[in-house]
């Protein structure tokens, strides 16, 4: 039985610029965006009310996560500035590494909240203590600009895309190469595992979604339905629902049906490209945030 | 018809007296087969030369013509010879041989001998008349002869004159009255026939003159009667059945039964007796023309091509009349052009249009015959004559209407098919080819005319009871319309039903193997298109699968291929998707598409070989195609463009002239194609001639509004022209209207345009719109690096825009946000340093170095600036608190004031009021004495009114109501007086006072709210005017500036 998400809270000029990412943090119950007008903004996920805005980067934001319990947040910016904050003091600012240019994309926060990991332009994923700033690994890949990056919730595997399409899987513990996922052939944006730590998911230019089976490493299915790049996907935490939301510059946001690789519904409620979506812990709403420079909520018609 | 002299034998004996009293019986039935015999005998006895003549007659009688001129030669010779004959006498003879001449002529059907015939009947009636020139049967004979030569005139005189001495001469009045009947006097005929047939006593003559009686009645509309007479014609002749007069029955008959208004009974026995009456005629004489015609023509409707044939042909041969061979001869050719002989069926009808040129059946026959032979312009003429002459044939101009659409002239074939429509509206069909008339033009047009063209299937279907079939091109065609309007789930209803139907009648047991074939390819054709929908639904992966489907039963489905191909292109696999292009050429080596779509490709790999791919499409496959010759275009002008530097100069020039070659030649083919015209203009305007460039844009974008490079093309010309601000505008729309903000090409040019205008007006904001589209772009492509150059270009330029303003025109955030985005721009040069030596970059590594250093600069100038800013804005600070403190100080005074006078306005009021009260009550009081008292004492009354009202003036209250009020109590005073002790009473000191209360209650606030805009309109203006704007300053303090454009410039592009 495929939820019904029903479109909740809108805010509408929630950043003075279009808003390129979105998370949301589980514990706080805070959801982070980020926009081209160099801040971050944190709202309560529950009423939508603004509580702080993280001001420091100079460049627009491109990426935000935070640890598995969220009590940290990591942004990151066009001029490869890392940013931790804390968000159980207010959004304190904790660091600001700055990554050697060129050597910091988007980040993923590790579950644990001990490392941030970053693509870089020269292939590179690099990942930094976030205790003190300091590079702690660096992966190297085939020299191509790693543009998306997503840890398991167990912390286990690391993988990352690249922009001609190849998806790369590392083993966290044993440091190396796992596996190298072919089947896009334009840039990969945006990857996210089920909570299974098992399932991949990513998203192309090429419009398509893909389902990776990362211990086989094979390609288990290619959803198809979006018309335009495919900017973000998130797997559904709760396992029971088997489901992957998406967002695309076709405007529209989807939610698929993992078990029988279909879209079960599609939201056109944003007048520019969609860049994040993100849900939260219990997998029962949703957050989307766009250009149009709104963030939008959707609530399963059974939650409250 | 043949008309004789007078006399006719009864007789079927001839009893002839020889000498000695002796009697030779000759008997009619019996003639000898040689007249010789006889007039040997005659010549001999002396026999008289009325013998000869009824000899003669009997043998005429018997259509032995020949005979017959002999019995009457030998009679004219013994006439000769007899010397006692008077030449009068010959005169019969001479007649009745001139008659038989006429009748020869007339039916001998070589020309050379007709001639013979007509002047040895000319020189018998010249020897007749030299013997008698008043006797009046050669009268007769002349008009006869006239009649033969077609000289109306003469025979009507030569009649008139036969009348006037024997007015109940009756071969002259059928004569008459045939002459009337050709010149359509119907009316006179009908009188002359009538006459004849009153002077008539034999019935030879009255079956000839009721056939004129009959078809006058004909002619006048009169059917009934008309058919009276045809069969009184019979009945007067029943053994000799008459072939005319069963011949004219038939066709009235036939006639009828086509005409729907006499009911279906009425029309069926006309059938059968039409047809009877026809097999009688035919019985009666095998060889008329008419009555082979019309057995023609029974044949060709009982489809029974090959007997219509012999028969016209018989009649063909018979026939002498132009009019009746012409009917022959397109007889013929119907049954030929039925049976798909139409070389022979084209070779009849033009032969019965040479014979008679008016003959409209033979004119619609060709024009099929010459549509069937694909030559569709002689086609048009032909239906253009017969619709010219029969504007009312509809069928003519659906024919006309299609034959205009397959000739290309829409318009017309438009014209023609609403006017058919506008008569004929339940023509499915008609309104089908309507619609795909107006597919290229009118799209609401086409799919209105196909959804009534279902509608009406569907009515037919129901009336008849069945379920409604609509054609499955039909369907397709109308899922087609709604696909490329962009109704997909319309679209995808129609497709469904097209193939059902296609499977239904596939399915169905009398289908034939052909229509099976044409059927299965129709669902071919249907499925790809579903192909294409689940494609433009975003559902690739069904359209691969449909694709594939098609291609393994159908290997050579070039479209298949090329989508499959198209689709893999789309996901960034290019070599895979010129493989599948390359599947093509196994069914088609020369398949131009395919080799397009593999320079397409190779085009987008940047790969110099599309242009031999295109080259190849142009050799081998089509010379014309134009898509090709754009590509080609475009490769060279791409080549062009990226031959810069003065040492290519030849090169570049070349590669141009190359360039323009491929456009204008599209251009030749096309006259209208946008494509080519956009890049003559760009070829324009990239060697220098920008107006020109500029004015082909402007066109084209008329043509193409939608097209969003003509859009980009010209805000580039704007910018070559320094219309900076004009470009961003129309950058901005396009990126918006077409690219979804997402291409980064569009995006950096407007980041460049503001830019330009930045730096141009020394404008902070429009710097930072060029930063925030800077980033936009590199968001959408970080791969890109020179973007990467430009967003630290731009805080670069930023900060030196900041630095080189005059301390009152920023601000020290300003300043702060210049330092922090010389951070920025410090990393980012840093990052497009550290990019390593061997990758080829699209930007100059010395530059970079220089901008790095140049930043460092730039933030120490700024960073000293900083402390003096500070101070300045300190100051600016106490100086904006003081003035805003002795603001407040005026303010809160005026607030007093107009608070003082406020409370003063109200105590006015209030004792106004007061005093206004007490008034009123005195009044009140007044009245109610004046109410208990007589009327008597008015002028009491009066005094205290006029009393009353100078209080009223003193109070110095001018109240309209009240003054009305009093007015009224000038006028009539009885009703007044009632009106008091109305309740009305009750409201005169009423109202004013709510009133009043009611302006108090709207002034305060009101005046209230407008102080205090006034004041926050002057706060604004205040702050908006300190610190005060000093052109000059502006101007002094840029002369510092030390940079060079041409490098910034560079460093957008």
């Amino acid at each position: 039985m495929p939820t019904t998400y029903i479109p909740t809270i809108v805010k509408d000029d929630a950043h003075r610029e279009g808003i390129w990412c979105v998370a949301w943090a589980p514990s706080s119950d805070l959801v982070l965006t980020g926009s081209l007008d160099n801040t971050v903004k944190c709202w309560n996920g529950t009423t939508g009310d603004e509580k702080h805005i993280l001001e420091g980067h100079e460049t627009g934001i491109i990426s935000v996560d935070t640890n598995k319990q969220g009590t940290l947040a990591v942004s990151t910016s066009i001029d490869s500035n890392i940013r931790v904050w804390d968000l159980e003091n207010d959004g304190k600012l904790l660091h600001s590494i700055n990554a050697p240019p060129g050597q910091a994309w988007t980040a993923k926060c590790s579950p644990d909240g001990a490392f941030v990991a970053s693509g870089s332009h020269s292939g590179n994923l690099n990942i930094y203590k976030i205790e003190d700033g300091s590079q702690a690994s660096s992966l190297s890949t085939k020299n191509q600009f790693i543009m998306s990056t997503a840890y398991s919730s167990d912390g286990k595997y690391l993988a990352c895309g690249a922009d001609n399409g190849t998806i790369y899987v590392f083993d966290v513990e044993a440091n190396h190469l796992i596996h190298t996922l072919q089947g896009h052939a334009l840039a990969v944006r945006t990857l996210s595992f089920a909570r299974d730590n098992r399932t991949l998911i990513s998203g192309s230019d090429d419009k398509r979604i893909h389902i990776f089976d990362v211990q086989h490493g094979k390609v288990a299915a290619a959803l198809t339905g979006h018309n335009g790049w495919v900017l973000s996907v998130a797997s559904n935490p709760d396992t029971s629902k088997q489901q992957i939301a998406s967002s695309s510059s076709d405007k529209k946001i989807k939610i698929w049906d993992m078990g029988l690789h279909q879209a079960i519904e599609t939201h056109e409620v944003h007048t520019d490209q969609v860049w994040g979506i993100a849900w939260n812990v219990e997998g029962t709403k949703l957050v989307s945030a766009s250009d149009d420079k709104s963030v939008k909520w959707f609530a399963s018609s059974g939650s409250s | 018809m043949a008309s004789t002299n007078g006399h006719v034998a009864r007789s079927r004996t001839i009893e002839v007296p020889l000498q000695h009293e002796q009697v030779l019986e000759v008997v009619c039935e019996d003639l000898p087969g040689n007249p010789v015999e006889l007039t040997d005998i005659f010549q001999q006895e002396g026999v008289g030369l009325l013998y000869y003549r009824l000899l003669a007659f009997e043998y005429y009688r018997q259509s032995k013509y020949d005979e017959s001129i002999k019995v009457l030669r030998a009679g004219l010779n013994a006439a000769n010879g007899a010397s006692q004959a008077q030449p009068r006498q010959k005169l019969p003879l001479l007649i009745l041989l001139a008659t038989l001449s006429i009748q020869l002529a007339k039916m001998s059907v070589d020309a050379t001998q007709k001639q013979t015939y007509m002047t040895e009947a000319v020189q018998l009636i010249n020897d007749a008349d030299r013997i008698n020139n008043q006797y009046e049967p050669t009268f007769i004979i002349k008009g006869i002869l006239y009649l033969q030569r077609g000289d109306l005139n003469e025979a009507f005189r030569s009649f008139t004159m036969t009348l006037e001495k024997l007015p109940s001469c009756v071969p002259a009045l059928i004569g008459k009255g045939r002459i009337q009947y050709t010149r359509k006097q119907y009316r006179q005929a009908l009188k002359t026939y009538q006459s004849a047939l009153s002077y008539s006593t034999g019935n030879e003559y009255n079956v000839e003159i009721r056939l004129g009686i009959g078809l006058c009645y004909h002619q006048l509309g009169m059917n009934a009667e008309a058919k009276a007479a045809f069969k009184r014609c019979l009945q007067l002749n029943p053994s000799k059945s008459n072939p005319i007069s069963l011949i004219l029955l038939a066709i009235m008959e036939l006639n009828e039964s086509k005409d729907r208004e006499l009911g279906i009974v009425h029309q069926e026995t006309s059938l059968k007796q039409g047809l009877q009456h026809m097999q009688m005629a035919h019985a009666a004489n095998k060889k008329d023309p008419v009555v082979l015609n019309m057995l023609a023509n029974h044949f060709f409707l009982t489809k029974d091509f090959a007997k219509s044939v012999k028969c016209a042909t018989r009649s063909y041969n018979i026939s002498r009349q132009n009019q009746v061979k012409a009917e022959a001869a397109y007889q013929v050719a119907r049954a030929q052009h039925q049976m798909q002989q139409f070389d022979d069926a084209f070779k009849h009808y033009s032969e019965a249009l040479q014979l008679n040129p008016d003959h409209i059946l033979s004119q619609f026959g060709i024009g099929q015959i010459y549509l069937k032979k694909g030559e569709i312009d002689k086609s048009i003429q032909y239906f253009d004559k017969v619709y010219a002459t029969e504007p009312r044939c509809i069928e003519a101009l659906k024919v006309l209407g299609s034959l205009y659409a397959l000739a290309g002239k829409k318009e017309k074939a438009m014209e023609c098919l609403v006017k058919v429509l506008s008569e004929i509206k339940d023509d499915a069909m008609l309104l089908i080819e309507v619609a795909q008339l107006s597919e290229q033009g009118d799209e609401k047009r086409t799919l209105k005319a196909y959804e009534q063209a279902v509608e009406l299937y569907k009515r037919q279907a129901t009336e008849n009871g069945d379920e409604s079939h609509i054609m499955p091109e039909v369907l397709n065609n109308i899922a087609a319309m709604y696909h490329m309007r962009g109704d997909l789930d319309d679209a995808e209803h129609h497709y469904g039903l097209a193939v059902k139907e296609c499977e239904r009648q596939m399915s169905q047991a009398d289908t034939d193997d052909s229509t099976k074939q044409r059927l299965a390819g129709f669902e071919l054709t249907i499925s790809y298109n579903l192909g294409r929908l689940c494609e433009d639904k975003g559902d690739l992966d069904k359209a691969v699968e449909i694709y594939k489907n098609i291609i393994n039963g159908n290997p050579g489905y070039a479209d298949a291929h090329l989508r499959l191909g198209a689709i893999e292109q789309n996901k960034g696999h290019v070599t895979d998707a010129i493989e599948h292009y390359k599947d093509v050429f196994d069914s088609n080596a020369n398949n131009a598409d395919a080799w397009t779509m593999i320079g397409q490709a190779q085009m987008s790999m940047n790969e110099k070989i599309c242009k031999r791919s295109f080259e190849k499409v142009l050799k081998d496959c089509d010379k014309n195609d134009l898509y090709t010759h754009v590509a080609l275009g475009n490769y060279h002008s791409n080549t062009a463009r990226e031959l810069k530097g003065d040492d290519k100069r030849a090169a570049r020039a070349e590669a141009y002239k190359l360039a323009t070659g491929f456009f204008s030649q599209t251009l030749k083919r096309d006259p209208y194609n946008v494509y080519a015209a956009n890049g003559i203009a760009i070829t324009l305007a990239e060697r220098g001639h920008i107006n020109e460039a500029k004015e082909i844009f402007n066109q084209v974008r008329e043509s193409a509004v939608n097209n969003p490079s003509i859009w980009i093309n010209l805000a580039h010309v704007h910018v070559e022209l320094g219309q900076f601000k004009q470009a961003a505008v129309m950058y901005e729309n396009a990126s918006k209207k077409y690219f979804d903000n997402k291409d980064t090409n569009v995006l950096l040019c407007i980041a460049k345009m503001h830019f330009m205008v930045g730096k141009a007006d020394k404008n902070a904001e429009e710097m930072l719109l060029a930063l925030s589209y800077s980033e936009q772009a590199y968001e959408a492509d970080p791969s890109d690096k020179t973007i990467l150059y430009d967003i630290a270009l731009v805080h670069q330029t930023y900060a030196q825009l900041i630095s080189d303003l005059p301390k009152d025109q920023r601000t020290t955030e300003q300043m702060r946000k210049a330092i922090t985005g010389l951070e920025a721009s410090k990393s980012g040069f840093q990052t497009l340093l550290d990019v390593s030596p061997e990758e080829h970059v699209h930007y100059d590594r010395k530059i970079v170095e220089q901008r790095q250093r140049h930043g460092e600069s730039l933030r120490t100038q700024i960073e000293r600036k900083l402390a003096d800013q500070v101070q300045f804005e300190e100051e600016r600070k106490q100086r904006t608190e003081e003035s805003r403190k002795k603001r407040e100080e005026e303010h809160r005074r005026r607030d007093e004031e107009i608070q003082e006078r406020r409370e003063q306005e109200e105590l006015d009021r209030k004792r106004m009021e007061d005093e206004r009260q007490r008034i009123m009550e005195k009044v009140r009081q007044e009245n109610l004495l004046l109410a208990s008292q007589e009327v008597g004492e008015s002028d009491e009354e009066e005094k205290q009114k006029k009393k009353k009202r100078k209080k009223d003036l003193d109070d110095g209250i001018i109240n309209d109501d009240e003054e009305m009020e009093d007015a009224d109590a000038e006028a009539p005073r009885r009703p007044r007086k009632r009106k008091e002790k109305d309740p009305s009473e009750k409201k005169e000191p009423k109202r004013p006072k709510r009133r009043k209360s009611e302006d108090l209650d709207a002034d305060k606030p009101k005046r209230r709210v407008r102080t205090k805009q006034i004041i926050e309109s002057e706060d604004e203006e205040d702050e908006a005017l300190s610190p005060p704007t000093n052109p000059t300053e502006v101007e002094a303090s840029h002369q510092s500036r030390i940079r060079d454009d041409d490098d910034d410039e560079d460093g957008e592009e």
